[in-house]
């Protein structure tokens, strides 16, 4: 009684098959009921988006959204910086004015019979934030709830469209599945007849498998339908097929998007080099061991990060180390002087009781060398028992410390280094010497994205890796500032630039490679603008080409719109 | 040549604003000294003064149409106050007149809202018809 497995599939298919025209009808519905198009003039309709309008003047922005259901939300923002402003709307349809709810900053909801009349309505709000009022014009084109009302051709045009594109899809699909099922390896026919043993093992996995192709196929005719669902209620912000992206207001307020009306300036040109953080030359040292020893802690133990350290503090101490021979020679030294002395005191004290019958001179030769052998001797006391105290040269904090309690140092070994945070030095490597001879202002910029302002200290005249170093000082720098850092030097020189000066923050790379700006070129739209860019300090750059005076870019959110997709 | 290509440059990329249909016809005056607009597929001309306001209509090549068959509302909004007032045919036939009580002041806004002829769709352009003195 071997079934076969191809007529156990069969139910499978027919299941597939039937489910394949209820997927098709699901899809079809939720795109079919809003019509993509809107009057002439307006830029192209955003497909799947609710409908809407907008209407700005030069001091307001209103953007008017058919939620699902027949209320209007209404955006009221600032037509320049796309800031939300709380102020109040009223809408006149038809001749009646009403009346628009407050919701939050900038958001009102308006609720009228009409707008759940299908046609085209003319919008005018009255807007009043303080002391200022405007009206503003829109047109709103309320859809036609149903499939079939409304422009027929065009919504036979979408669903064909849309009838074939899933059509396609769900055939791949279909096809995907039963390549998956021809290739499942089958048992082969059995040699021995033992159809218990090979059964059981047989129908789990295939029974795994219906079960799978029937979510699959659940998943296609429930997932394109409830991503459809989401996007009218959510309206996730995207790039359209022009380039342009659109950002629903919702969005743009949660992105926090700010632009800027652009207008022309002149501004200095900078030069841009990467530098160091450096500590200031007369504020930093190192403690060094003039000799090979030992490391012992100083007074207040062996000094640690961070900590601060006045000048002259003893931090620790080196005990020399000798060798057998020297230390040998060392004590031999000694005992010799130490004889030296008993012999040259016994000579010194029979002299001055012979003082009168021996001359002068004499007593004061021996002396005078008494003296020199006990200087000797204490010469060599250090030596022989002393240690040398390792001492700041510098008040400031440790910055670095190279050694341990007990550790044999060489002579010239960096132990310790001192540093004052609060004078710091930026180091940079110039190559355009030109240009520093006219040098009106600097900065440095840390990997952090803080903005140092640098004071240009002096440059050397011996060119290092063909170029020329120059110094700054730091003013005020930050007490965590890391030392030794690469910073980003931007130098302001004389030379004038005409241009748009923008935040640096608004010109993002753009995924083919050259810079762009974000351009608000209507409400919910916003157009990548390539420009040609150059640096003037840390935190502004200057368009000299791409821009002209009085269009809207974004300064605020750019790198965020950069990433819609 | 860096200035030739910026030019280019920026000739290319200013001719996507210049079509764009809002910068199209830009608030401009008219023949009877008022403020311009697109209106529709016509073009319409409002001339404000003191409590008075007189609309023209042209075509989409700023010829004269008579104003006779069209009717008209106003929204004005001047000194904090919003009304509607309704147009009346001048009896030359040339032009709207509507009165109403407000000054011609630089923030007085009117938006007309037209139909050219009976059973045509409403139209509505939006003015601020004087401007302030610079």
């Amino acid at each position: 009684m071997p079934r076969y497995p191809a007529l156990r599939r069969l139910p499978a298919l027919l299941r597939l098959a039937a489910l394949v025209p209820l997927a098709v009808l699901l899809l079809v519905r939720p795109a079919a009921a809003h019509e993509g198009h809107d009057h002439g003039a307006a830029p192209e309709p955003v497909a799947a988006a609710l409908p809407r309008a907008e209407a700005h003047s030069d001091l307001f922005e209103v953007v008017a959204i058919l939620q699902p259901g027949g209320a209007l939300t209404l955006t009221l923002d600032r037509y320049a910086d796309n800031s939300p402003l709380d102020g109040a709307v009223t809408l006149t349809l038809d001749g009646q004015e009403v009346a628009a709810e407050r919701q939050g900053i900038g958001l009102f909801v308006a609720r009228h019979p009409l707008l759940e009349r299908p046609g085209r309505l003319d919008l005018v709000f009255t807007v009043t934030v303080g002391e200022d009022m405007d009206l503003l014009t829109a047109t709103l084109d309320v859809p036609a709830p149903a499939v079939a009302s409304g422009t027929v051709v065009e919504a036979l045009a979408l669903l064909r469209n849309s009838v074939v594109q899933i059509g396609i899809g769900l055939g791949l699909l279909v096809l995907g599945l039963l390549l998956g099922r021809a290739s499942v390896r089958r048992p082969l026919p059995p040699m021995v007849d033992e159809p218990p043993a090979i059964r059981p093992v047989e129908a789990l996995p295939s029974g795994k498998r219906r079960a799978a192709a029937a979510l699959i196929v659940a998943l296609t005719a429930g997932g394109p339908a409830g991503a459809q669902q989401a996007l009218v209620t959510g309206e996730a912000p995207r790039r359209l097929q022009d380039g342009a992206i659109f950002v629903p207001k919702p969005s743009q307020r949660l992105l926090g998007v700010r632009t800027l009306l652009t207008e022309h300036g002149e501004a200095s040109a900078a030069l841009r080099m990467i530098g160091t953080l450096v500590p200031d030359p007369n504020a930093s040292g190192r403690v060094q061991p003039s000799q090979n020893g030992r490391l012992e802690p100083g007074d207040a133990g062996f000094p640690t990060l961070g900590q601060r350290v006045e000048r002259g503090q003893v931090l620790a101490y080196v005990t020399p180390t000798y060798s057998a021979a020297e230390r040998g020679s060392l004590i031999q030294n000694a005992a010799e002087l130490d004889a030296q002395i008993t012999i040259l005191e016994a000579r010194v004290r029979r002299l001055t009781t012979l003082r009168g019958t021996v001359a002068e001179r004499e007593i004061q030769d021996a002396q005078a060398e008494l003296a020199g052998a006990r200087q000797r001797r204490t010469a060599i006391q250090p030596a022989l028992s002393g240690r040398e105290p390792l001492v700041a040269p510098v008040a400031g904090i440790v910055s670095t410390v190279r050694g341990a309690v007990g550790q044999l140092v060489d002579s010239a070994t960096t132990v310790v280094e001192i540093v004052d945070p609060s004078r710091l030095w930026v180091e940079a490597l110039a190559f355009d010497r030109a240009a520093l001879e006219r040098i009106t202002g600097a900065s440095a910029t840390l990997p952090d994205g803080r903005v140092l302002d640098l004071v240009f200290m002096g440059r050397g005249l011996t060119v290092r890796q063909q170029a020329v170093p120059v110094n700054f000082r730091v003013n005020d720098p930050p007490q965590d500032a890391p030392i030794g850092i690469s910073v980003l030097v931007t130098l302001r020189t004389a030379r004038a630039v005409q241009g748009i000066v923008l935040p640096a923050d608004a010109v993002v790379r753009s995924a083919e490679g050259p810079p762009v700006v974000f351009e608000h070129a209507t409400a919910e739209r916003f157009v990548p603008r390539q420009v040609r860019v150059q640096p003037l300090d840390g935190t502004r750059v200057v368009v000299t080409a791409g821009l002209d005076a009085g269009q809207r870019v974004v300064v605020q959110g750019a790198a965020l719109i950069a990433q819609v997709r | 040549m860096p200035t030739r290509r910026t030019l280019i440059i920026v000739t290319l990329l200013a001719l996507p604003t210049l079509a764009h249909p809002a910068f199209a016809h830009g608030p401009s005056r008219g023949p009877n000294g008022g403020q311009m607009q697109d209106i529709g597929s016509y073009h319409g001309e409002l001339l404000a003064q003191d409590g008075r306001l007189t609309f023209f209509l042209f075509d989409a090549n700023d010829r004269p149409l008579s104003a006779n068959g069209a009717t008209a509302t106003a929204i004005v909004l001047a000194g904090g106050r919003q009304q509607t007032l309704t147009f009346a045919p001048r009896p030359d036939g040339t032009a709207l007149v509507a009165s109403g009580e407000f000054r011609a002041e630089p923030s007085l806004r009117v938006v007309v809202q037209l139909v050219p002829a009976a059973g045509q769709p409403r139209i509505q352009a939006r003015y601020a018809p004087v401007e302030a003195v610079r």
